[in-house]
């Protein structure tokens, strides 16, 4: 760490002089279809050029400057449908009259699936309005299942959390995939980098997209291929979410499932005299987590606000303004739940607010096209509170102190803030508080320069930076009441330093014509600073250089292949590690050294020994990141059009966490040294030294003078954490997907979507391991064993799948509907349990599962049905931590000649829990099927229904692992069969 | 309006028929009669004996019928469609030594396509009868006073000196099976029989508790062993019990077993030396005993010492393979007692102990203060010339009254006897469904 790296900027020097071409102005105006009303603020844009402005209030715009040429151009307004058309600049170019379809079932194209397709070459899934509509949306992150392969949520409510994993399962893999998947909404970047996850401090989870309003979302754009340098902070894509922007009608939705209402209002009103458009959004979501007692849920209430314009559009440089503010107030409260005990509940807040400002000045000079500015912040408020009810016939002991020594209990009344507090026998209630504000300030400058550099060449050149400040005001956990609360110690978030991470960026884009295909370069590099105040880790630089390149034919009537294409990109990302990660709760090692008998009014004044940790420092830790590799290829053969994407994915650095063993020792003073007391236990009262820990009994009477116990010393050992970086990761897959084209007898068409899935992750460390049982002499366990990859007999995985999906999309303009019926099928799945270490296998078969030395006639632990052993390599005592003794020579000999020594080292083999853990799991093939319906009535009504597993598969898949059968019902491998309606209203 | 109201009636009388119909098939099928006989097969050694009661318990209500053999050990019972476990006990004796011998076939399955024509045969196994027995266990825990979920770290059991001779505890272990609950998916099953059966040893889940010192059982007499919170629980759960007496034991090792709630300091008026100790050689920071329905048993090493079967590697076995569920196998001959315990209400209780340690099972209910209680041994207790005048009957704290419940049939109030200076000789087959009943509550409860 601290290795100081200077930014290499990259930027490919286009030589040689272009010489001076005509310019002619783009001209034109843009109309309502339907009425030829003009429509203001509709964007015309020219990619190659990135030259772009938006319509007045008459509908007309002009782009000025335009060197000649043939380009595309395209034209985009919220509500209707985007169009895109070629355009030949020159003297004869006349005024452009666009005339653009309102979005609606009449028209002859709708699209409900995702639209696989390469933005800045790298695999992107765009998913429309209409897609949204038609699907009903209640969370975001369940757009996963309109990628290739993917799968309905099992999730159906609001109820859970819920997250977004691409290209990868979200479930069961070692590198946290939702983690590393950037969620944007408006290119406002959603983190839980600053979150403190207290349940799992391996696991920290990407953002929970239940907060975001999903009656707001216009479109999603998923990028699983190498984005541009951009995007940082990521490791598995990104997803960006467009709100609503632009003048609509007033829209009122009301949705209901069996668990969940949704009730959303949303208008974008344009204001006068040409000062823009303002987008307002009221949604109320509701959903409970079961219809039976429907008084745990979950609530989303959002507003949000954004203001959008155009300013300074005549002069040819339009400054592109758009600012917004959404907040939610929500989250879950079980507090009416009449099942609960009385008085006792739980809620969590999911409140959050976010902002931003982002300014697109058109500069258009010859060195400077564009100049972006953003500013944004997320300040979010994921405090939870539970009130639950205790009893107990005795006094507990509740450690609240951060000191390391001996300290004996104490009432509350006689010390408030003693090391150990005495709470007395009774019934009584406890309140906890977990108060988490996770918060982001971003901030982000960006200029480009698009440029014609060579005749039929185009450059475009991008340099920017980012700010990104992350931090956390919550208080952590506390306690309503201290004398009442269990064992707990304070530990604020707040008292966390703020995690910088300054990053600069800059990125080449080379177009060139060849007669009319295209041939696209890009090269980015990224560097991320990260700079932690206070912090060990000082200041930690990351690269992450990214290639990508792509060939687009021109587009033929009269070959078999009308259009095709191919992209490739590889690239690095970064991911920047949580708080959690970062700043791990201390950990108290508190062992009972002194327990006296209870009093007859329940009290008892124990004593303990208080040992604190806290993560070790490891100045080695790097950054955890992704490496990956793709290529793609799209073509269009008669009215097919197929997409194959295949990409390698290798994780390196994954954060892991090892444990140090260190001898620790301490006092232990037993009741049997109380027996004989000449005091009487009514007038005993007992003191600890701190460091010493002899436990002395004190007369209050004054009479017997005080007088100290006997006791045992006890040496046991004790972890002390750190993470370090694990083996690297691996994941291959295929993703296609073919559109069959409309057969319009039937008024349908057909998609296969799939994919094919491989991951393998192993361990590579050599990890040390001890026993949690006693010796046989009754002291603590005293051997420490170092194995190879792990303490755990299977220490890798292997998964593969294949996914296919079907969707039969039948759409009659006609009659305003559209019907699609996907049948969902997982045809081919696969895990294995794995023992590997460097690549070789490791461990040992056992005849028996009550054997400890190996099989002398079986060697392959991967044959069907038998119990596998695992040796550390060697081991240590806790009297001699340096002396490494080979275990199995010291094991068979022990076998021989010294059965307590045989006995206690046995303590040192694993064992695999059950005779198929390394058998194969394959599943036979299983498959649900979904139908979605919208019907449009009039222009003003449309009305969704959709059933998931509307066939109620309640089928049996049998999984070779073990042979057995087990039912689909309640699995998670598809949904239960549920359903819901939307019904939407315009005015 | 005449014609739709007669075409109503129609439907309604065609839906009465239908019904009628249906519910006679099924009335029919349900009390449809089959013969059921069973033959008890006796070791070498022995013969058949006339007058052995047969029990047949069906497995669905828990409710029992009993035939007697005739000379060649043939019992036979009527019954209808349903599934039933068979048991038997024949007690002998010989030599001075008392024997029992214990037999049980389960899951025999009558359904319409039953013949009867098989006699259904029960294997006997001899089991040698024991002084000290298992009086009691207090397992599901207590309502509390608020209302609040039951308090269940109040479990205890109660051993018991069922002779006139004093019984020495000195090598006596207690365990518990694992699996530890009756209702969850057994592994041990193999073709449907525990496969441990026939290697002649039972399962000590996690740890078993010994003496640590030496301690004499006299005649009649019992030892309460508080398993948690050897403390005054009635302080706060007033139906609780007061285990603050300087007569009980407990199970208690604060080094070894550190859960906190489960092990609070004992009451300071019970000596150290009453405390068990316990080998450790599972996972988990308690002792697990069952809430659900434990299968509880007692043992005594025979040949080795306590400690060195404690720590020996090689008695161990994994439950299922499972390397985090660790348990001892206890040789069945140095069983000395067991109770199996089966939770009512449950469809899927399968046997844990072995057949020679219990032939049956008691149903209990959980969490609201009932115990499993042995019954008397009504001929041999008022066999017992001093306790003329001072045995009680009408014994009333059965819960025969609640679905599932039981009682002991020979009326006699041990407690209440005991108390009137009468010594009692409990039931002891090695068959809990004889042995055994549900009481209303702990009997450490009675006044």
């Amino acid at each position: 760490m601290g290795r100081g790296i200077i930014l290499q900027v990259v930027l490919l020097v286009i030589s040689g002089s272009v010489a001076a071409q005509a310019t002619f102005p783009v001209k034109g105006s843009v109309v309502d279809a339907s009425n030829k009303q003009a429509i203001e603020l509709a964007t015309i844009w020219i990619p190659e050029l990135d030259r772009w402005t938006t319509t007045d209030k008459e509908g007309r715009f002009t782009i000025n400057n335009v060197t000649e040429g043939r380009y595309e151009v395209q034209c985009k307004v919220l509500g209707y449908r985007d169009t895109t058309f070629q355009v030949n600049v020159n003297d004869k170019l006349k005024f452009l009259d666009i005339a653009l379809s309102p979005n609606s079932l009449a028209l002859p194209e709708v699209e409900v699936t995702s639209k696989m397709g390469s933005r800045n070459l790298a695999t992107t899934y765009n998913i429309d309005q209409t897609a949204i509509q038609h699907m009903q949306l209640l969370n975001v992150a369940d757009v996963g299942s309109l990628l290739p392969g993917g799968k309905s949520s099992r999730n159906n409510t609001l109820n859970s959390a819920s997250y977004i994993a691409l290209r990868s399962k979200p479930g069961g893999e070692s590198d946290n995939p939702t983690f590393g998947t950037g969620v944007e909404v408006d290119g406002l970047r959603l983190s839980t980098n600053s979150a403190f996850s207290q349940a799992n401090a391996m696991h920290t989870y990407g953002v929970d997209t239940r907060n975001i309003a999903s009656s707001n979302v216009a479109s999603v754009e998923v990028i699983t291929g190498i984005p541009s340098v951009e995007y940082g902070d990521i490791s598995n894509g990104v997803v960006k979410i467009n709100t609503f922007q632009g003048k609509t009608p007033l829209h009122f939705l009301f949705s209901s499932n069996i668990n969940s209402k949704q009730l959303a209002v949303s208008k974008g009103f344009a204001l006068r005299e040409q000062l823009g458009i303002l987008n307002m959004n009221i949604e109320r979501a509701k959903s409970v987590s079961d219809i039976a007692s429907p008084y745990t849920s979950y609530s989303r209430n959002s507003l949000s606000l954004k203001y959008s314009n155009t300013l300074n559009r005549e002069n040819g440089r339009p400054l592109s303004l758009v600012v917004s503010l959404t907040g939610n107030v929500g989250g879950s409260n079980s507090v009416n739940d009449p099942d609960a005990f009385r008085d006792t509940y739980s809620k969590r807040s999911d409140n959050t607010l976010r902002g931003g400002i982002q300014a697109t000045w058109r500069v258009n000079t010859a060195w400077l096209s564009n100049l972006t500015f953003s500013l944004s912040t997320v300040l979010s408020n994921n405090t939870s509170e539970q009130k639950t009810n205790a009893s107990s016939p005795v006094s507990t002991a509740s450690l609240h102190g951060k000191e390391e020594g001996y300290f004996v209990a104490t009432h509350y009344a006689e010390n408030p803030n003693a090391h150990i507090l005495i709470v007395p026998r009774g019934y009584w209630y406890n309140t906890v508080y977990e108060e988490n504000r996770p918060s982001d300030l971003r901030l982000e400058l960006k200029v480009d320069l698009t440029k014609k550099v060579a005749n039929r060449v185009y450059s475009k050149s991008k340099v920017g930076t980012q700010h990104v400040a992350s931090g956390n005001s919550g208080r952590g956990i506390y306690y309503k009441d201290l004398s009442l609360a269990p064992t707990w110690r304070e530990f604020r978030y707040s008292d966390e330093p703020v995690m910088h991470n300054t990053s600069f960026f800059a990125e080449e884009k080379l177009i060139v014509m060849i007669h009319s295909h295209k041939l696209e370069m890009i090269a980015g590099l990224r560097n991320d600073f990260t700079y932690i105040a206070k912090s060990e880790y000082g200041l930690i630089s990351s690269l992450s250089p990214r290639f990508n390149i792509g060939f687009q034919s021109d587009y033929r009537n009269d070959r078999l292949f009308r259009r095709y294409s191919l992209h490739a990109g590889w690239g690095k990302m970064v991911k920047l590690p949580s708080f959690t990660i970062l700043y791990p709760r201390p950990s108290y090692t508190d062992e009972l050294t002194f327990a006296p008998g209870t009093l007859a009014d329940g009290t008892t004044f124990y004593a303990y020994h208080t040992m604190p940790s806290r993560l070790i420092y490891n100045s080695g830790l790097r950054w955890q990141e992704n490496q990956q590799l793709e290529v793609g290829v799209s073509g269009t053969m008669g009215k097919t059009n197929i997409s194959v994407s295949a990409f390698y994915n290798k994780t390196g650095n994954p954060y892991m966490q090892n444990a140090e063993y260190v001898p620790f020792s301490y006092k232990f003073t037993g009741q049997t040294a109380l027996e004989n007391s000449p005091i009487p236990s009514a007038n005993r009262r007992y003191q600890v030294d701190q460091e010493s820990g002899i436990v002395s009994v004190v007369d209050r009477t004054g009479i017997i003078p005080t007088y100290p116990l006997d006791y045992k010393e006890r040496t046991r050992f004790k972890g002390n954490y750190y993470y370090e970086n694990g083996t690297p990761i691996h994941r291959v897959g295929l993703e296609w997907v073919i559109d069959f084209g409309k057969i319009k007898p039937l008024n349908s068409s057909i998609r296969v979507d799939g994919n094919l899935y491989h991951y393998k992750n192993s361990e590579d460390r050599m990890l040390p391991g001890t026993s949690g049982n006693r010796m046989s002499d009754g002291n603590h366990y005293k051997y420490l064993g170092f194995y190879p990859g792990g303490t755990s007999v299977s220490n890798a995985s292997l998964t593969k799948e294949c996914n296919t999906n079907l969707t039969l999309v039948t759409h009659i303009p006609s009659v305003r509907l559209v019907v699609s019926l996907r049948v969902e099928c997982s045809l081919y799945s696969y895990s294995q349990r794995l023992s590997e270490w460097h690549g070789e296998r490791r461990g040992f078969v056992l005849n028996a599962k009550e054997d400890y030395f190996p099989s002398a006639t079986k060697w392959d632990i991967y044959e069907r049905d038998q119990f596998v052993g695992l040796y550390p390599d060697y081991y240590v005592s806790i009297d001699d931590m340096q002396t490494k003794i080979p275990f199995e020579e010291a094991f068979r000999w022990a076998k021989e000649n010294d059965q307590v020594l045989y006995n206690d080292l046995a303590r040192l083999v694993k064992k695999s829990n059950y005779k198929s853990t390394f058998n194969p799991a394959r599943l036979t093939p299983f498959y649900s099927a979904n139908i979605n319906v919208t019907k449009e009535i009039g222009e003003n009504v449309s009305i969704s229904f959709y059933a998931k597993n509307f066939l109620n598969n309640l089928a049996q898949v049998k999984s070779t692992e073990n042979n057995r059968k087990q039912t689909l019902y309640n699995s998670g491998r598809i949904p239960a069969f549920y359903y819901g309606l939307t019904c939407r209203v315009k005015i | 309006m005449i014609m739709k109201t007669k075409r109503h009636l129609l439907y309604l009388g065609l839906i009465t028929i239908m019904l009628t119909a249906l519910s006679c098939e099924r009335t029919t099928d349900e009390y449809k009669t089959y013969p059921l006989t069973v033959e008890l097969v006796y070791p070498d050694g022995y013969n058949a004996k006339k007058d052995i009661t047969v029990t047949l318990t069906s497995t669905a209500d828990s409710k029992t019928m009993e035939a007697q053999t005739d000379e060649n050990g043939v019992a036979k019972f009527t019954v209808t469609v349903g599934v039933y476990d068979a048991s038997a006990t024949d007690n002998r004796t010989g030599d001075g030594v008392a024997f029992v011998l214990n037999g049980a076939e389960r899951g025999i399955i009558v359904n319409d396509q039953w013949t009867g024509t098989e006699n259904v045969k029960v294997r006997l196994s001899e089991s040698k009868l024991s002084q000290v027995i298992i009086k009691e266990v207090y397992y599901g825990g207590t309502p509390t006073d608020d209302g609040s979920r039951p308090f269940a770290y109040d479990r205890h059991v109660i051993l018991y000196n069922n002779s006139a001779l004093p019984a020495s505890l000195d090598n006596v272990c207690l365990a518990i099976t694992l699996p530890y609950n009756p209702h969850a998916t057994n592994l041990d099953y193999v073709d449907g029989k525990l496969f441990y059966e026939n290697e002649g040893w039972c399962p000590a889940g996690q740890a078993f508790w010994y003496f640590q010192n030496p301690v004499t059982l006299e005649p009649y007499s019992q030892l309460v062993i508080a398993l948690f919170n050897a403390v005054d629980n009635t302080q706060t759960y007033s139906k609780s019990i007061n285990f603050a007496n300087p007569e009980y034991y407990c199970t208690y090792d604060i080094e070894k077993f550190n859960h906190k709630a489960s092990y609070p300091s004992p009451s300071e008026v019970i000596p150290t030396s009453h405390y068990l100790k316990p080998h450790v050689y599972g996972t988990g920071t308690a002792w697990v005993f069952s809430q659900l329905g434990p299968a509880f048993f007692i043992f005594a090493p025979e040949g080795q010492s306590v400690e060195q079967f404690g720590t020996d590697a090689n008695n161990l076995d994994m439950y299922g393979g499972r390397a985090s569920q660790v348990r001892k196998k206890v040789p069945v001959k140095w069983v000395l007692d067991g109770v199996e315990i089966f939770m009512q209400g449950a469809d899927s209780n399968r046997k844990r102990l072995n057949t020679e340690i219990d032939a049956g099972y008691i149903h209990g209910i959980n969490g609201m203060g009932y115990s499993i209680y042995r019954n008397v041994d009504k001929s041999a207790t008022e066999a017992i010339k001093e306790n003329e005048g001072k045995l009680i009957y009408n014994y009333a704290m059965g819960t025969q009254d609640i679905e599932g419940g039981t009682t002991d049939s020979s009326g006699i109030d041990a407690e209440a006897s005991i108390k009137n200076g009468a010594k009692i000789v409990f039931m002891d087959t090695n068959n809990s469904s004889k042995d055994f009943h549900q009481r209303k509550e702990a009997s450490l409860r009675y006044k």
